[in-house]
């Protein structure tokens, strides 16, 4: 009964969502000549959005969300290197991969709170020492990792990683407007509550969750072939996962652009001052998460709600 | 009694926390459009009734049946999709959506649909249907569960002490709701301590102590029985005879 005129107007700010970023980060090249670190910021755009959408709809918070993305370096460098693919088919199928792990991983999501955070973070460690294994050298190298350096073209890479700020963007999107979204945040809100109203709970956590996973495994092979040469623990890292969590928490979880302005922020900031020593800057996101989450659940963007909303008020009451 | 066919059946049902037997072989069978009351004092097993039948709690041994199918065991949105529904004794609503979107969630994934205002509107909530939930009365929250339910076009509703905290107004008005849902065809079964607004809804009654039925039958009768006066009267312990 939806008339077609609101239709289109439920799709402008999604639009604009989505747009602003891919043509920052098209023009940005222009202006900042470091082609890698921008697509590793377009990377991490995308990885607060998947984490959003973990996060953000479901309410589980995965810290063991690097395991995806390595899994997706390695699926897509192998399906390179071994099958001879198109880097850009390679990172689609870096993304099944990442899907197909999160679908491995699913009797997680018996665990609850900080037992789901701590098993994902455990399951992708396993899964770290099982690709590093020097007895699985044969097939993923082991310890020394992957050179892509014959597939390198930093272009390509960094078009694909905007690409992926538009897929995730959209992912996000969608989830929010959708029937879907609606349905994961009656879950969040109350379990029992939703499958009384009808809802086959473990599936529809089950949907977002592979969503989710997908994007972080498209991340990764995007991150390998701009890296072009990397070690496992490069790919595997868990400072990804901290990192996108505090990015996506930082803008404000469960909004569009909250992830995205968070990641673009708060990266440009460790990057001006992080690398030189990374070990505090460690330190301080892990008080920031703690902060965050106490403090201001909803982030930057509930932040400018809250105070958009007092001004409003104040105006209201001067009238 | 009726001989029209059973809706629902339950029996023998029983269910164990730890040590404890919170229901001890009850049985019940409600056909459509029917209003039986549970009562029984506190700790009686009501709710664990409702929350066994619904899925939250796996019986230790007894059957559900369902217009013939058993659905003993399983998982909550399987019977709640196959027509049981229930309200909270501690309303649940969907803290982060509006009244309207709770409602829509119900109806997303019944059958038909069910229309959303409409269903509002049959628990005397349209006119909250924008507004978040904290701005319900713990009243209207119960209510609002009892829409979320009847969104999802169930056969039976436990409906589960609706009534606590109302004036004797809203209690009529809560009891004349009840009533237009059991002329739709759904059968009730009302957990309620107040008597008074029983009468108004219920022709028979199920009686609980300490998990086990001391009465079944028509609530007339059970207002004369000896051991449901001893039970409501005379403290909670079982006077074992
Ligand atoms: N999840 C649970 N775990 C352990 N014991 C429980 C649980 N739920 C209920 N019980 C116990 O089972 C017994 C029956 O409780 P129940 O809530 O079914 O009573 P009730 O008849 O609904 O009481 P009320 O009128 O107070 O709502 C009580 O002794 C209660 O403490
Ligand atoms: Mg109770």
């Amino acid at each position: 009964m939806q008339s077609t005129d609101s239709k289109m107007k439920r799709l402008v700010g999604p639009t604009i969502a989505t747009l602003v970023p891919v043509i920052a980060f098209a023009l940005a090249i222009h202006v900042y000549s470091n082609e890698l670190l921008l697509t590793y910021m377009a990377i991490y755009v995308a990885l607060a959005q998947g984490v959003n959408i973990m996060y953000g709809f479901t309410g589980y918070l995965p810290f063991g969300y690097f395991g995806f993305f390595g899994i997706g370096a390695y699926v897509s460098g192998l399906v390179m290197l071994d099958y001879n693919f198109p880097p850009v088919v390679a990172v689609v199928i870096g993304g099944l991969g990442g899907a197909l792990v999160g679908a491995i991983l699913l009797p997680l999501f018996r665990l609850r709170g900080a037992y789901f955070a701590i098993g994902t973070l455990a399951a992708s460690e396993a899964i770290y020492t099982i690709v590093a294994n020097p007895s699985l050298q044969s097939i993923t190298n082991g310890p020394y990792g992957l050179n892509l350096a014959n597939y390198y073209s930093s272009g390509m890479a960094y078009g694909s990683a905007i690409g992926l700020v538009a897929i995730s963007i959209i992912a996000v999107s969608y989830v929010r407007g959708s029937r879907f979204g609606l349905t994961l945040k009656a879950i969040r809100d109350d379990p029992y509550s939703a499958s009384m109203a009808g809802v086959n709970v473990p599936r529809q956590r089950f949907y977002a969750w592979l969503i989710s996973a997908a994007i972080a495994g498209m991340a990764g092979s995007i991150f390998g072939w701009a890296t072009s040469v990397f070690y496992p623990q490069a790919v595997f890292d868990s400072s990804l996962s901290v990192l996108a969590i505090v990015f996506a928490l930082f803008g404000g979880i469960g909004s569009v652009w909250g992830p995205t302005i968070g990641a673009i922020l708060l990266y440009s900031v460790y990057n001006a001052i992080g690398i030189s020593n990374p070990q505090y800057f460690q330190l301080i996101y892990g008080v920031v998460i703690v902060l965050l989450v106490l403090f201001a659940p909803r982030g930057l963007l509930g932040f400018w709600n809250f105070i958009a909303q007092t001004l409003r008020s104040k105006r209201k009451k001067n009238d | 009694m009726t001989d029209a066919p059973a809706l629902l059946k339950i029996e023998n049902l029983t269910t164990v926390f730890g040590g404890l037997k919170a229901l001890s072989e009850v049985s019940l069978e409600i056909v459509p459009g029917q209003a039986i009351g549970l009562v029984g004092p506190n700790g009686s097993g009501k709710t664990t009734l409702v929350n066994t039948v619904c899925g939250l709690y796996r019986p230790a041994s007894g059957r559900v049946i369902l217009e013939g199918i058993d659905i003993t065991g399983h998982r909550p949105h399987s019977i709640a999709r196959a027509g049981i529904n229930r309200t909270f004794q501690i309303p649940k609503p969907f803290k982060d959506l509006s009244v309207y979107e709770n409602v829509k969630v119900s109806s997303i994934h019944s059958r038909n649909h069910a229309p959303i205002e409409e269903v509002l509107a049959r628990v005397n909530l349209r006119e909250f249907a924008n507004h978040p939930i904290s701005e319900l009365t713990a009243a209207q929250q119960k209510r609002l569960d009892l829409a979320r339910a009847v969104a999802l076009e169930p056969k039976v509703i436990f409906v589960d002490e609706l009534a606590a905290g109302l004036t004797p107004g809203e209690l009529h008005e809560v009891a004349e709701m009840l009533k237009e849902f059991q002329a739709l065809g759904i059968a009730l079964i009302v957990v309620e301590h107040l008597m008074g607004f029983l009468e108004q809804v219920v022709a028979s009654v199920l009686v609980l102590s300490a998990g086990r039925t001391i009465f079944a039958g028509p609530l007339r009768n059970a207002l004369a029985d000896e051991e449901v006066k001893r039970v409501f009267l005379g403290g909670e312990s079982d006077a074992g005879n």
